[in-house]
């Protein structure tokens, strides 16, 4: 299979996945849980993850004789070891910072104390994102998981090049019985789309996925190759947008941002970069799911967009940033031409991606382009848009647009601590509504992921969960290769 | 000896400037490798933490004199994000780039050869302008224009090639030969348009000496004179390019590892500038430049074994 991205390692607490990061993780880890296809969270490696009555209290009950691939058990201690390890993680400790301590009560039995109750903490451990992977605990002690995994997953870790291939084989005592199907899978990163479209037309590869939008218009109804796309999912996309620094002027100010919005043809956009394939945004979630609300956000209104103009009553001049990309570079010309036409100028910055992301977090920007926000839960997202992670310019802050808004903040805290969904459901309705009006963010459309293979290639969308039931399957081009199988 | 002493002396000199070079030239690039480790969320005590882990916090002198003392010691250090040491990474990624060289070299001299001798033999005759106008076109036509076309056409269109990736030799020597055809031929299609027309050029004046016209009165075949009399003295400058050329097919192969998707030293490097891995772009520049080096001294002793001229011009020095 060709992924978009190579990954920095396989140890869940240091090493970054993204979602090809993910796939090679599903091939060797197992999480404690996973989602299921109506979007509930469901016990994996763990037999069942109960709260509490106030939910500062979580129990998780592991599933019995299951193996590493090294042959040690899985057990209550590995599981403490792994979750204090990702707490005290540098890189997905801050996910967890409302957990006060992981107690072992038995062999297969571990207590998770929160410091507030934490109502969607289940999720966190679901595999969508790298906390929830259990790898062995003492490839995490002696740092070996970063070169070689060792989990409890389907394959058994052979040979990683990096740059080149990652290669891993049947595990003959897989805890889900008859599984595997597939004797061995080999992941190819090939960052370039049209090299990874070449890959799979010419043979060389059996499935691919892609974000780039180009794929999707190439191998969508092409008759030699199976295709499916998360385009329709109502769980919560990455969004594509232009972030403002509710800091700085001029976008400080809430007249400007309604301008830019206004000035913004998002259909124009839609048609001439993501070739017509995703629907306008406008907010965090899309149609479908719950969450999703009219927001108020403003449509596109070339007339409007003057009328602020002429009455902010002086020329209006930002700095558009974007990553040092030919695409992107295109995206902001489009933008600078669109508000051209409102009468607001802009100077486009090309930077290297990490300093943008530098420049993100410490507020040095006006305008800068970016993506984000795929979520199983909303909760997920809660440090982006928390008021108390909205930090002044100069100072690191994770809310990167630096919007402070008390009902957002309430609602962020709502969705947390309620267990009732009607109550979550309104809190978050009432986040988009609030990003609606207080335009933090440019709103454009959603990251749309294609999955393509060889019709060979059998059950790669129809993944299982241990009790038959049925799991989530491709989204945000993530699959779960448990259960392919090649039809010769 | 004086003459190793004269040409190993400035390779020498011309390695440590490069490793300063690029040493404090990729330093100088923006962005921070702790934000591709730790990703947008990490708080400032865990960026601190992860540039002193690294040792990112130290002077760049400093860090420079720690880079060449571990050097010495064979030690290139370890790649800022997947822990793989330098050397492991240079390792793998080697063989594969001087395999690509290789073959792409000898394709481009195995059919330039023959093609300029045919050239030469009637200048100006159809075989020579049709031949010297395909070589122009292939001039013509960057690498990476051509690797698309060669991929569109035998790996996408008839799928005799693969479109991507590489098979080590050591696995499977038929798999591994066509895996590096394409990007080879795109490679070599454009040195050997040069070689041939230096060869060419080479030969015709050649021809023309006195030596060649005592040959033909002697009444030797043609094939005869070409092969064994005019060759040898028409390759001197033929070689001299061959050993510059491989100064431009580092950059070639930059490209031709990435639309190819070969993990050579050209991807190994591209890659690690994306990610900020400072210290594997500095271990790949160090080993291209000696790559360079070497072959340019190579270069130097093959003069010596071409043209006797040469010999004795340095032991009368």
């Amino acid at each position: 299979m060709a992924v978009e991205s190579e990954v920095d390692g396989f140890d869940p607490t240091t090493n970054r996945w993204d979602p090809g990061g993910i796939v090679y993780a599903r091939s060797v880890y197992d999480a404690l849980a996973a989602i299921a296809a109506d979007g509930t969270v469901k016990p994996y490696l763990a037999q069942s993850i109960t709260p509490n009555a106030d939910y500062t209290l979580w129990t998780i009950k592991l599933r019995p004789n299951i193996q590493f691939h090294n042959g040690t058990s899985l057990d209550a201690a590995a599981v403490k070891a792994n979750l204090d390890a990702q707490k005290a993680s540098l890189l997905v400790g801050p996910a967890f910072t409302r957990i006060s301590s992981v107690n072992v009560v038995d062999p297969l039995t571990v207590t998770v104390s929160m410091n507030s109750p934490w109502v969607p903490f289940p999720v966190y451990l679901a595999g969508q994102y790298q906390p929830g992977y259990i790898a062995e605990p003492s490839t995490l002690a002696n740092k070996t998981a970063q070169q070689h995994p060792i989990g409890t997953g389907p394959f058994v870790f052979s040979q990683w090049v990096p740059g080149d291939h990652f290669t891993a084989t049947k595990n003959p005592r897989y805890w889900r019985s008859g599984l595997p199907y597939l004797d061995q899978v080999t992941y190819k990163p090939i960052v370039d789309f049209q090299s990874r479209e070449n890959s799979l037309k010419s043979g060389t590869v059996d499935m691919l996925h892609s974000s780039d939008l180009q794929n999707y218009v190439d191998l969508t109804g092409n008759s030699s190759f199976v295709t499916v796309s998360d385009l329709h999912s109502t769980l919560e996309p990455d969004q594509s947008f232009f972030m403002f620094n509710t800091a700085v002027p001029p976008v400080n100010d809430i007249r400007v941002r309604q301008a830019l919005a206004y000035a913004t043809d998002r259909q124009k956009y839609v048609n001439l970069i993501d070739n017509g394939v995703p629907p306008q945004s406008t907010g965090p979630f899309v149609p479908g799911s719950p969450y999703n609300t009219p927001t108020g956000y403003p449509n596109f209104d070339l007339n409007k967009a003057k009328a602020i103009v002429a009455q902010y009553g002086q020329p209006i001049s930002v700095q558009l940033n974007v990553v040092n990309s030919a695409k992107n570079l295109e995206v902001a010309q489009l933008l600078q031409s669109m508000w051209k036409t409102a009468g607001i100028q802009s100077q486009i910055n090309q930077v290297e991606q990490s300093q943008h992301i530098l420049n993100a977090l410490q507020g040095k920007y006006q305008i800068n382009q970016w993506r984000q926000f795929a979520a199983a839960d909303p909760d997920l997202n809660y440090q982006w848009w928390s008021t108390n992670t909205a930090q002044p310019v100069g100072q690191l802050a994770l809310n990167f647009a630096r919007n402070k808004d008390p009902q957002i903040q309430q609602a962020l805290d709502t969705g947390r601590s309620n267990p009732d969904p009607a109550v979550r459901t309104s809190a978050y309705q009432t986040i988009a509504k609030q990003l609606g009006s207080d335009i933090p963010y440019l709103w454009l459309d959603r990251a749309v992921w294609i999955l393509a293979a060889k019709p060979t290639v059998m059950n790669f969308n129809g993944p299982t969960l241990p009790d038959g039931g049925k799991a989530l399957g491709f989204l945000g081009g993530e699959i779960w290769p448990t259960q392919i199988w090649l039809n010769h | 000896m004086v003459f190793l002493a004269r040409r190993v002396v400035p390779a020498i000199v011309v390695l440590f400037v490069v490793s300063v070079l690029s040493f404090f030239l990729i330093n100088l690039l923006p962005g921070d490798p702790c934000i591709s480790i730790l990703g947008p969320s990490a708080t400032t005590q865990a960026r601190a933490q992860c540039r002193h882990d690294l040792g990112l916090d130290k002077s760049l002198p400093a860090r420079y004199g720690q880079y060449v003392n571990n050097a010495f010691q064979g030690n290139l250090g370890k790649s800022y994000l997947n822990g793989q040491t330098v050397g492991k990474a240079i390792k793998q990624a080697l063989p594969v780039t001087i395999e690509l060289l290789i073959v792409s070299q000898l394709i481009a001299l195995l059919v330039a050869v023959p093609l300029g001798i045919l050239a030469a033999l009637r200048p100006n005759g159809v075989f020579d302008q049709l031949s010297t106008g395909t070589a122009f076109g292939l001039l013509a036509i960057p690498a990476f224009m051509l690797g698309v076309l060669l991929v569109y056409l035998f790996a996408v269109t008839f799928h005799v090639f693969p479109a991507t990736g590489y098979t080590p030799l050591t696995q499977n020597f038929g798999q591994n030969l066509r895996s590096v055809i394409l990007p080879s031929l795109t490679l070599a299609l454009g040195s050997l348009a040069v070689y041939m027309r230096v060869l060419r050029t080479d030969m015709i004046a050649t021809l023309r000496e006195d030596f060649i016209t005592m040959a033909r009165a002697k009444g030797m075949s043609t094939s005869h004179i070409l092969l064994r009399h005019a060759l040898r003295p028409s390759t001197f400058a033929l070689v001299t390019v061959a050993g510059i050329n491989v100064g431009a097919l580092i950059s070639g192969v930059f490209i031709v590892e990435y639309i190819f998707q070969l993990p050579g030293l050209g991807l190994l490097t591209l890659n690690s500038i994306y990610a900020r891995d400072y210290l594997v772009v500095q271990g790949t520049v160090l080993v291209v430049a000696a790559g360079f080096v070497l072959v340019n001294l190579l270069v130097d002793f093959l003069y010596v074994a071409i043209d006797p001229r040469t010999r004795h011009a340095r032991a009368a020095v």
